[in-house]
């Protein structure tokens, strides 16, 4: 057996402060292979990533063996170490915007893998790999500062930045997670075949699958099982696979509830959006975000509404709330009402955190919707917001907490009980996982499931297609403002993803 | 907190840390305990001070420009009066001023920023013009404008540093508003039907009061030097009034007889802004997300 | 790129006349009787009314107050600023005779200030968190805390009287210009480099540092190339605002100095109640400084091209702090 382009041998970083962040770590990659790190966060990832490249912070106690080619780079000296970053070692970063210096050109950012050695960029080269990764007409668009770019596209930039001497390995510290979800494989694709070998940084496990050849997981700094891809994924040996692999999954579950699928349609609709249409003017641009698009949500169902970033489906959200209003068409709410009534509607953020007020304990966030009518003295909120939080399941929870000294996951159960407290007929999700890891998503998703039995409906945008599928009723999709009948999600398997 | 969580801090609207970890934060900076220590001594001076002295304005001719010593513990001045007193009493008026100019700007400030923030159209737009033209123009320049026009004197000083000053709150609290009202927790508010008066109230004012305040504590340190300075020229507090401008100015007159005249209201300057200039550092390390 | 100047360019016209308008406006509340201050600050005590009104009627103060600002307006873009009430030339001539004077001031003190920060600001960048650091932040604390007439005071007492060292007499000319320039300097400098400081420090621990660093980028071609652009740009907006206050004038260096320039001959204008010099020089001055801004505007937006677009102006976060 040849011997492995990067092998790691017992190692171990530590914080000056104290907490101890890779306690003896064994890894391998093979040459030509991609190998997928993967981990909930916290766990390690990026401080291993770092320490390959040599460029840990100065405070850090590090121990342990790091083998590039044979020859141990872990104790390097500054000179040697630039002699082998950009040109045998390769670096993508998480967050394409914050990899680049916003006042220097696109340019200027991949040209810097010559300049930083010295050497002369050669012409062409540039154009050419980046017409390899999908963008064509590269010339122009170069001048460009990086902020005028879509996130995709700089992702490619800075992968062929990254990889222009061809370096025997490529780190890629989560590629995707900063970019919308429908373009995670597109790059992840790209990386990989810019790449002679990847190391490949997640912490979602279906993700890397199609992409890695072997993987490895982390956890609490250590390798707890490492494999090939297919085996990792039908057979985990370690349990936190096996927990990473759950919650993955949960979320893309075929398994639905027994008696979901055949709900008779003639159950009155909680709002019923006719072909509405909404324009934003920006500037002197006005662009048209609905095209007589149209919705229903019958009571007591979940309807998924997706669709590509920029379609519509945060501004249909809103005319669902009845926050905004349409130029024309009609919305209208049951009981005949054109506007919905207090407390009909109540919704639930992407960020958690942002969505509750940082300056009131959770007790005073939670308890505000029921506040409308009625002067409730503070023993009585501290009551009701007990008995909330533990319909979320988060009894145990002190109500005086501020949101900030609370999880993501936590947060957004608070969020989803201030919200019933309102008694809504009505939830509107807006991307309501997208910021939590795969794990918490999973419960949320089980949370949102369990309140749609008390009668409840909910309108929930994701662009997480394997979500929808698992919990939506009904799907609706929409596409430059405009929707398309809802669906089954039985009805859409079986006519294949053409959409 | 996992790698997609997108950061809060530094976003209009949303306060960075809730009052109550602020002041925790601030009481362990060393630069805040070093100014809030020099600014209770200043405080306790102008208090207790005139009670361990003799009159300010209690002229002795016969014993002009005095030098320092048991009787007189600064010296006296031109027309004998004990200079401690003159600095003591020179407290309270420059220190009076600077705090009645802080309370004026923030409340005026927080009034007419929250409420264009709140109100929009054109109410709006014609403050934010103003507020912009406002900011757009040197502050000293305008302070002299102020007085020249109506005239050396302590209440004319007062409005003019009011004027000047009431600007950069206002704009302060207005962002903060216009992005309170984006925010999702505002958003909740709404749909669940609460009245705009209570959101407002609620929601937006409070954290609103706490930036105007912090920003006004970050122009404290310019306030009281611009009191001083413009008084220095002879446009504020009129003869016999004490001041620490006025007295370093009527020490000029003397700098080769009496060079102690100097102190006493050079000290009182330096440290009241040393403690401004230390507290308003320590404000600022402890509220920006990108220094924490 | 055309377009923003054009607006910016126009929007300082308006800001200009919106000025003139509020001067104006402060004029009419000012209390007292303009007509009996100047006979006041002239030496005559107690006028009889006659004198008054002949005395308004001469000053321009009677008539309606629209169609006297317009004339008056209308004069001032010609140049023509009315006389002083003091000594009845015109005023324009007045400044003209004492321009030159504080432009010597403020040009030397701006070069030493930029000068000064700049070397402070980036030391202690450099030495972050050593004791060179420590000790540049507590010099240029203190520097910023000791007002400007202080500074002055001490200087011309110790210094000059009693150990010799410099010229009492400040004619205006560039041999006697070191000591009032360097005091009106002082603070500035102070205030320029704990921003440049901070904004070297931010730039430094920005991310794309890394990424720059994992392509082998050396240390020194990460700061030429990286950290020092983007730490400029706040460094330049505060010079910019900072070095056009300092030409409004510096008055209050002037006074301690007995400099002859024009802030000086305002100070005294405004003790003899010498509006139309008021008038004049908050006039110039907001010129003067709007041009400044205007021209840092574009310098700003030539180097960082987020700026271009913009539509907002760069006003100052907080008051410029300069020669107090």
């Amino acid at each position: 057996m040849t011997a492995p382009l990067l092998q790691i041998r017992g190692l171990a970083v530590r914080y000056s402060s104290g907490p101890v962040v890779l306690d003896g770590l064994d890894l391998d990659v093979q040459a030509g292979e991609c190998l997928a790190l993967v981990g909930e966060s916290g766990c390690g990832k990026t401080t291993l990533a770092r320490a390959v490249l040599g460029l840990l912070p100065r405070h850090v106690a590090v121990a342990g063996t790091i083998e590039l080619l044979g020859s141990d780079i872990s104790h390097a000296s500054a000179k040697s170490r630039r002699a082998l970053l950009g040109k045998h070692l390769g670096y993508v970063a998480q967050d394409p915007y914050a990899a680049c210096d916003p006042i220097r050109t696109v340019r200027h950012h991949i040209e810097e893998a010559w300049r930083a050695h010295g050497t002369a960029v050669p012409p062409g080269v540039i154009e050419q790999r980046m017409s390899g990764l999908g963008i064509g007409a590269a010339e122009t668009r170069l001048r460009d500062r990086p902020h005028q770019w879509s996130g995709g596209m700089l992702q490619r930039a800075s992968i062929t930045a990254a990889t222009v001497h061809d370096p025997a390995l490529v780190l890629a510290d989560e590629p995707a997670s900063a970019l919308d979800a429908e373009l995670a494989d597109g790059v992840l694709h790209a990386v990989r075949r810019a790449s002679r070998s990847l190391l490949l940084i997640s912490h979602d496990l279906r993700l890397v699958e199609n992409h890695a050849d072997r993987i490895a997981v982390l956890r609490d700094g250590r390798i707890v099982e490492t494999g090939r891809t297919g085996s990792i994924t039908t057979a985990p040996q370690h349990e936190h696979t096996s927990q990473l692999l759950t919650a993955a999954d949960s979320i893309r579950s075929a398994a639905r509830p027994a008696g979901d699928s055949h709900r008779p349609s003639a159950t009155p609709a909680v709002v019923t959006i006719d072909r509405v249409s909404v324009t934003y003017r920006s500037g002197t641009s006005t662009i048209p975000a609905l095209r007589d698009a149209s919705l229903t949500v019958p009571a007591g169902e979940i309807v998924g509404i997706a669709g590509p970033s920029g379609s519509g489906k945060s501004t249909l959200l809103r005319i669902a709330s009845g926050i905004e209003h349409p130029e024309s068409g009609t919305v209208t709410f049951a009981g005949g009402h054109a506007s919905a009534p207090r407390g009909y509607v109540m919704p639930v953020f992407q960020d958690p955190v942002a969505s509750l007020d940082r300056r009131w304990p959770i007790w005073r966030s939670i308890t505000e919707p029921a506040t409308l009518n009625k002067r409730l003295s503070r023993p009585d909120r501290l009551q009701l917001a007990s008995e909330a939080l533990a319909r979320v399941r988060l009894g145990e929870l002190n109500p005086h907490r501020l949101p900030g000294q609370l999880s993501v996951g936590q947060c957004q159960r608070v969020a989803i009980a201030r919200a019933l407290i309102a008694r809504p007929a009505l939830i509107v999700a807006d991307e309501p996982t997208a910021s939590l890891d795969v794990t918490t998503a999973a419960e949320i998703v089980d949370l949102l499931r369990l309140t749609r039995q008390s009668g409840l409906a909910i309108a929930l945008v994701s662009h997480d297609e394997a979500l929808l599928a698992a919990v939506a009723d009904r799907i609706v999709r929409i596409r430059d403002g405009r929707t398309a009948p809802a669906q089954r999600p039985d009805d859409i398997a079986a006519d294949g993803a053409d959409s | 907190m996992t790698a997609v969580v997108p950061a809060a801090g530094g976003v209009p609207g949303v306060d960075v840390a809730p009052p109550a970890g602020l002041l925790r934060t601030l009481s362990r900076h060393w630069g805040f305990r070093v100014g809030a220590l020099l600014a209770v001594m200043l405080a306790a001076l102008a208090v207790i001070g005139p009670l361990l002295a003799h009159g300010p304005n209690v002229t002795d001719y016969a014993n002009q420009l005095a030098s320092p010593g048991a009787q007189h513990w600064l010296g006296t001045d031109g027309a004998g009066r004990d200079e401690f007193a003159r600095t003591v009493a020179g407290a309270r008026t420059t220190l009076g001023a600077a705090v009645v100019v802080f309370a004026l700007t923030t409340v005026i400030g927080i009034t007419v920023g929250t409420a264009a923030g709140f109100l929009g159209g054109i109410f709006d737009a014609w403050v934010s013009r103003l507020i912009d033209l406002l900011l757009g123009l040197p502050s000293l320049v305008l302070a002299l404008a102020v007085v020249g026009v109506l005239g050396p004197g302590f209440s004319h000083l007062i409005l003019a540093m009011t004027l000047t000053g009431w600007a950069g709150l206002a704009k302060v609290s207005r962002s903060y508003t216009i992005g309170a009202r984006q925010r999702p927790d505002v958003t909740a508010a709404r749909m669940a039907g609460i009245r705009t008066a209570r959101i407002f109230t609620g929601h937006v004012l409070p954290g609103a009061a706490v930036q105007a305040l912090i920003a006004a504590t970050l122009g404290l340190s310019d306030t009281i030097l611009g009191l001083a300075g413009l008084s220095f020229l002879g446009l504020g507090v009129q003869p016999p009034a004490a001041e620490w401008g006025s007295m370093l100015n009527d020490s000029q007159l003397y700098d080769t007889v009496a060079p102690w005249l100097v102190i006493g209201p050079g000290l009182g300057i330096i440290v009241a802004v040393t403690a401004a200039t230390l507290i308003s550092d320590a404000l600022r390390d402890c509220t920006d997300p990108s220094r924490a | 790129m055309l377009r923003s100047s054009a607006f910016r360019i126009g929007q300082a016209l308006v800001t200009l006349w919106v000025t003139s308008v509020l001067v104006w406006a402060l004029l009419l509340l000012a209390p007292g009787d303009p007509a009996r201050t100047v006979l006041a600050a002239r030496g005559v005590a107690d006028p009889p009314p006659a004198l008054i009104a002949a005395t308004r009627r001469q000053l321009g103060l009677s008539g309606p107050v629209v169609p006297r600002y317009w004339h008056w307006l209308e004069r001032a873009i010609h140049g023509d600023f009315g006389t002083s009430w003091q000594t009845g030339r015109p005023v324009m001539e007045e400044f003209a005779a004492r321009l030159p004077a504080t432009a010597r001031l403020t040009l030397t003190a701006m070069l030493t200030a930029v000068t000064l920060a700049l070397v402070l600001g980036l030391a202690s960048a450099a030495a972050a968190g050593t004791w060179i650091d420590g000790v540049i932040r507590t010099v240029t604390v203190l520097m910023v805390v000791i007002p400007g007439f202080l500074i002055g005071l001490f200087v011309l007492d110790i210094l000059v009287v009693h150990l010799n060292l410099g010229r009492i007499v400040s004619d205006g000319s560039w041999s006697t210009v070191g000591w009032p320039a360097a005091t009106l300097a002082i603070g500035a400098a102070a205030c320029w480099a704990r921003v440049l400081r901070v904004s070297v420090l931010e730039a430094r621990s920005a991310s794309y540092l890394l990424v720059s660093q994992a392509r082998g980028a050396s240390a020194l071609r990460r700061l030429f190339v990286h950290v020092l652009p983007n730490a400029v740009a706040p460094f330049l907006t505060v010079v910019g605002l900072g070095a056009a206050a300092l030409l409004g004038g510096a008055p209050i260096v002037e006074t301690v100095y007995s400099w002859p320039g024009v802030g000086q001959y305002t100070v005294q204008a405004i003790d003899a109640r010498d509006l139309p010099v008021v008038v004049t020089y908050t006039m110039l001055a907001v010129a003067t400084y709007i041009v400044a801004s205007l021209l840092i505007d574009l310098a700003l937006a030539a180097i960082d091209p987020r700026l271009r677009r913009q539509r907002a102006r760069r006003t100052r976060q907080r008051p410029v702090r300069v020669a107090t």
